[in-house]
């Protein structure tokens, strides 16, 4: 009876307790003690930096002029690339930069090298056109762009009602502009980063380049780091190439992209590089970045460019000899004229010499009438100028340029002036002794113009042989040389119809000197 | 012949047995039950970036979570964008330590991104909505400025203005997104269906998408979480408890100078942080307001 009063009693006890736990619980809790990340242990070591290569000592003398673009908006500072610029100047090259006020074509008529890097503002047709000519007449044209080098710009409200609208707030990219002076050779910059998730430097963003193509630009590169670059698509070399697992930001295809692509172009190159931060101060000194900025700058300084005669009155760089040759005279009508047209060539003050003959072993100015001596034969001979053309007796002698002629109208020539010769046949060489004042031949027959008259008619050529530059002034008679030689440093070529190496222009504004 | 039982009548011996052994205890039961507690599940709302002021707040709610016997499990309601580095690690490491004595379960609501996520990886089951946005592990942060001297500013060393060289600031970068990817695949375990790449990538996902990769455990609402997380914890009947009411907290708790975004010229509150930093921090729009 106890027991069962006992029993009883922990029964009412207990009873509540487990209706109220059932009514609130099912069962145990279930917790886990969960792992932390192994915070302690996390390191990314930071790579070793390169030995610096020291500078070359630069040479006495300049031979290369690079031109450095920094008329369109360019998101760069000259500092920062501190590196390029200084090796370039080790080995010879001359930097010179743009500004607003630069006229690109008289910048580019002295270069030898054009640099442009990240241009946000639009280069417009007429400079597209005069850098593409400058790459056609041997220059090398070097663009970069660099992803992390946009710049944000506002465009004004657009409203089809007429009744305003917000403003559009945008991203620049320098690859358009690029693209605009790149288009001719065929060449482009996708608007884009290239990117690898497994192998990488620091960040999914630097990429880390294994892959290079044999060339000069490439020469003692094991491996390069790029820190943000875009694609480059072009038909020439691709020097600079990612590997697997890399993808660009544009179609998140994972194959191989070119960073860094170089197209021959006529006499000239292209050199088109998506990466700014391979010659940057900041680095340049990762893997073996500095060594592709040593190669870039003998790429870059590794030859002046052949002068052609639209980069007239920038021929020469240095120092120039005037040699007089056919019937031209050192007089101080020469000495006047070749004073006014050491200006005009921007040759440096005491730079041109009068010589009588001339060595071979400094650029030229020759001087000469239209007769065939010593001096003379072999430039008519490579300008290709018959002295002495056969001339169909029963036509007209008057030439019948095969180009059309912007030569002015013939000026009266002053009383007592001879200035024409004979008709056909006339001697090219004139005896010794003759009056100075006598014209040589009548008629000439040269590439582009076919027969021409010599009255009035002022020709300039240019050669290079052996290294050395000479421009060729060529005139019936010495005065027409020298009022010549005064119309060249006066306006230049303008007037002129130039075509390849040969000019053809009209003497004007002469004094023909007394008779008697 | 008929013999009559005796009719046996209750005696008050026999009411008082039942008074003493039957009735006390059973009374004594009841008012012992009452001992025993309510379960609760303590509910905290994250509905702003993760920086000092929520980070406080928060922590001061897992106090509470973690001292009442009575909260069983806690669901964390998420809403953020992410936030501070530091802030958010140190969040996760309370949620982490409260999760071995109570399950803790995460819903997401509109989005639980970079900071947002790293938090809720900590969690035992994550929810969502199908139109959430989930992801956005990795880290953001600004270069330093490039070291210089100012005439009339000195300091004791090449680094105490600018903190860090320029090229070591990536390397952080990367040793912080490392933290936040460990942090990740510790939580999420074999329900991640990602490669690291994927993960790293740092792509937002919405609800559905989160599940097949196996970032989120499963859609469901606000109360289906609660109903989760009460399951973990053993709980049949339970009750909510809003932590931010329970611990005391008010809107106006701690005075901040400023919020955690930067205001633009005309006040608006932008998505950008106020502050030059590192941070766990979802900026969509970002490249287009440089």
């Amino acid at each position: 009876m106890k027991r069962n009063l006992w029993i009883l009693a922990i029964a009412c006890l207990l009873l509540p307790l487990i209706v109220t736990y059932t009514w609130f619980y099912s069962g145990m809790p279930r917790t886990v003690s969960a792992p932390m990340p192994d915070y302690s242990n996390i390191d990314f070591p930071r790579p070793t930096l390169s030995t610096e290569i020291p500078d070359a000592k630069p040479p006495a003398r300049t031979t290369v002029n690079v031109v450095l673009d920094l008329q369109h908006q360019n998101m760069y500072s000259v500092s920062e690339i501190d590196p390029l610029i200084r090796a370039i100047e080790s080995f010879g090259g001359s930097i010179q930069t743009t500004s607003e006020q630069t006229n690109l074509e008289s910048s580019l008529k002295s270069a030898d090298v054009y640099i442009c890097i990240t241009p946000i503002l639009r280069f417009n047709q007429l400079e597209i056109t005069q850098i593409t000519n400058f790459v056609k007449r041997g220059g090398k044209l070097v663009v970069f762009t660099d992803p992390t080098r946009n710049a944000s710009a506002t465009l004004p409200p657009v409203s089809d009602t007429g009744g305003g609208g917000a403003a559009l707030n945008t991203m620049l990219s320098g690859t358009d502009n690029a693209n605009l002076i790149l288009e001719p050779f065929d060449i482009s910059f996708s608007d884009d980063y290239l990117y690898n998730m497994t192998e990488n430097e620091g960040n999914f963003r630097n990429l880390i380049i294994n892959e290079l193509t044999d060339d000069a630009l490439t020469i003692g590169i094991k491996q390069l780091v790029i820190y943000g670059g875009h694609s480059v698509h072009s038909g020439g070399v691709q020097l600079v190439k990612t590997g697997k697992n890399t993808y660009s930001s544009a179609g998140e295809v994972d194959e191989t992209y070119s960073i860094a692509d170089l197209v021959k172009s006529g006499s000239g190159s292209v050199l088109a590089i998506g990466d700014l931060s391979l010659v940057t101060s900041q680095y340049v000194r990762s893997s073996d970045n500095q060594v592709f900025t040593q190669n870039l700058a003998k790429f870059i300084t590794s030859t002046p460019r052949q002068k052609t005669l639209v980069d007239f009155p920038v021929v020469f760089t240095g120092a120039v000899v005037m040699q007089p040759a056919g019937k031209m005279e050192v007089n101080g009508d020469l000495v006047s004229a070749a004073s006014s047209l050491e200006t005009y060539l921007q040759l440096p003050s005491g730079g041109l010499t009068i010589t009588q003959k001339a060595d071979g072993t400094a650029d030229r100015i020759l001087v000469t009438t239209l007769s065939e001596t010593d001096a003379t034969r072999e430039i008519f001979k490579s300008l290709k100028i018959n002295l002495a053309p056969k001339l169909d007796a029963e036509k007209d002698v008057t030439p019948t340029p095969t180009a059309s002629s912007t030569l002015g109208p013939t000026p009266t020539p002053a009383s007592g002036m001879s200035v024409t010769g004979e008709g056909s046949g006339v001697e090219s060489t004139l005896a010794a002794g003759e009056n100075e004042t006598s014209a040589g031949p009548d008629t000439i027959e040269m590439p582009y113009f076919g027969q021409i008259k010599t009255k009035d008619l002022g020709l300039v050529g240019l050669t290079h042989t052996g290294g050395k530059t000479t421009l060729v002034i060529m005139a019936a008679t010495p005065a027409n040389a020298q009022a010549f030689i005064r119309n060249l440093a006066t306006g230049g070529l303008n007037g002129c119809i130039v075509h390849d190496d040969l000019a053809a222009c009209k003497v004007t504004d002469f004094t023909v000197p007394p008779q008697g | 012949m008929t013999i009559d039982k005796p009719v046996k009548s209750i005696s008050r011996q026999t009411i008082t047995n039942l008074a003493i052994w039957g009735i006390v205890p059973l009374v004594i039961g009841v008012l012992l039950s009452l001992l025993i507690p309510r379960p609760k599940i303590g509910i905290i709302y994250l509905n702003d970036a993760i920086y000092a002021y929520t980070s406080h707040n928060i922590q001061q709610e897992l106090a509470v979570a973690r001292d009442s016997n009575d909260v069983k499990a806690i669901v964390l309601v998420i809403n953020s964008p992410g936030g501070t580095v530091t802030d958010t690690e140190s969040l996760y490491r309370e949620v982490t330590a409260l999760r071995k004595t109570k399950p803790v379960v995460t819903v997401i609501e509109g989005m639980a991104a970079s900071g947002g996520y790293y938090l809720a990886c900590a969690t035992d089951l994550i929810y969502a909505k199908a139109s959430s946005e989930v992801g956005n592990i990795g880290v953001i942060g600004t270069q330093p400025d490039k070291p210089s001297v100012f005439e009339d500013i000195y300091s004791t060393g090449p680094y105490k203005m600018w903190g860090m060289p320029r090229d070591s600031f990536s390397r952080e970068l990367e040793m912080l997104k490392q933290g936040f990817l460990q942090a990740v695949k510790v939580g999420r375990g074999d329900r991640l269906k990602m490669t690291n790449e994927m993960i790293l990538r740092g792509e937002v996902y919405t609800g559905g998408d989160a599940m097949r990769l196996g970032l989120i455990d499963g859609l469901a609402s606000q109360s289906e979480a609660i109903d989760q997380a009460a399951s973990l914890a053993g709980l049949r009947h339970y009750q909510t408890l809003d932590l931010f009411t329970a611990a005391g907290l008010t809107t106006q708790q701690l005075s901040m100078p400023v919020g955690f975004f930067k205001q633009d010229a005309s006040g608006n509150v932008t998505s950008f942080p106020a502050k030059t930093g590192n941070y766990l921090l979802y900026i969509p729009g970002l490249g287009e307001a440089q």
